[in-house]
C-alpha cells in the first residue's frame, strides 16, 4: 500500500467517524424506543386481562347467587347483569386476542364459562334453587379458575 | 337473508322455552329462523348489538333446530352463517351446538 493510499484511508475514517457516533445514537434511540413500546403495550394488555379476570369473579359471584336462589325480580336482575357482563367479558377476550395477535385467546374458557353459568334452566320458569354443595357451583368456579389460567399463562407467554 | 336479532327479535332475548318469557330460543326458532331458512338459501344471523345471550337460549335455538329435523345438518352448516364481531365466541358455541346434536342424534 503507498502512503498516499494509507493517507486516504484514514481520511476517509476521519471523515465517516462522526457519522458512526450519530449512528449509534440513532440505533440506541430506536432500541429504547422500540422497548419502551414494548412496556408500554404490555401494560395496556395486562390491564384488560386484570379488567377480564375481575369481571370473570364477578361473574362467579353472580352465578352462584342467583343459582341458589329462589325464582324473584331480584334474580331475574341478576340473570340480566349476568348475559351482559358475559357479553363484556366476551369483547375484552376479543380486544385481547387482536391486541396481542392472536396469542391471547380465551375463547373456548369462555364458552365453558358461559355453558356452566347460563346453560340448563338458565332464565328458566322450571327452574329450582341448588343447594350451597351442587356440582354446578364448583363447576362455575372450575371454569372461572381455567379462564384465569389460560388468560395468566397466556400473559406471561408474551415477549417482554 | 339476514336476521339481526338486537333489531328484529329483541335487545334481550333470554330464556329457553316460550314459557321462560316472550324472547326465548324456541320462539326465535320457530318463529324467525326456520321460516327465514325455508324462504332462503343463506341466511345469515348476526348477534351484535344484543345485551347478551345465556347459553339456554343459545342452545335451544340452534341445537333445537337440529333436534327438529326439518333440514339434513350438513344442509345446515352450509346455509346458516354467523356473525358475532363483538365477542366471536358466540359464533362458535352455536356452531358447537349444531355439531354435538348432529352426533347425538346419529
Amino acid at each position: 500500500m503507498t502512503e498516499s493510499c494509507v493517507s486516504s484511508s484514514v481520511s476517509w475514517i476521519s471523515n465517516i467517524a462522526p457519522l458512526g457516533s450519530w449512528a449509534l445514537v440513532i440505533v440506541g434511540w430506536a432500541v429504547v424506543r422500540r422497548d419502551n413500546n414494548r412496556r408500554e403495550e404490555r401494560k395496556e394488555i395486562k390491564a384488560i386481562v386484570d379488567s377480564a379476570i375481575e369481571r370473570s369473579e364477578r361473574l362467579q359471584d353472580l352465578g352462584r347467587r342467583y343459582h341458589v336462589s329462589p325464582s324473584s325480580s331480584e334474580n331475574e336482575q341478576r340473570a340480566a347483569q349476568i348475559r351482559s357482563d358475559l357479553k363484556r367479558l366476551g369483547t375484552e377476550l376479543q380486544i385481547l386476542h387482536v391486541a396481542t395477535a392472536g396469542k391471547i385467546s380465551a375463547s373456548k374458557a369462555l364458552i365453558e364459562l358461559r355453558q356452566r353459568i347460563t346453560g340448563g334452566s338458565f332464565d328458566s320458569a322450571e327452574r329450582q334453587a341448588v343447594l350451597d354443595s351442587d356440582p354446578l357451583l364448583s363447576d362455575i368456579d372450575d371454569a372461572v379458575f381455567e379462564l384465569h389460567r389460560a388468560l395468566t399463562q397466556k400473559f406471561a407467554s408474551l415477549p417482554r | 337473508m339476514t336476521i339481526r336479532i338486537a333489531s328484529e327479535f329483541s335487545r334481550v332475548p333470554a330464556g329457553r322455552m316460550r314459557t321462560d318469557g316472550p324472547f326465548s330460543g324456541e320462539r326465535f326458532r320457530d318463529d324467525f329462523l326456520i321460516p327465514a331458512l325455508k324462504r332462503g338459501d343463506q341466511v345469515r344471523i348476526v348477534f351484535d348489538g344484543a345485551r347478551g345471550y345465556g347459553s339456554s337460549f343459545l342452545e335451544e335455538a340452534f341445537g333445537g333446530l337440529v333436534r327438529q329435523g326439518l333440514f339434513p345438518v350438513n344442509d345446515l352448516e352450509r346455509r346458516l352463517e354467523f356473525i358475532s364481531e363483538d365477542d366471536p365466541s358466540i359464533a362458535l358455541e352455536v356452531k358447537g351446538y349444531i355439531k354435538n346434536e348432529a352426533v347425538r342424534s346419529s
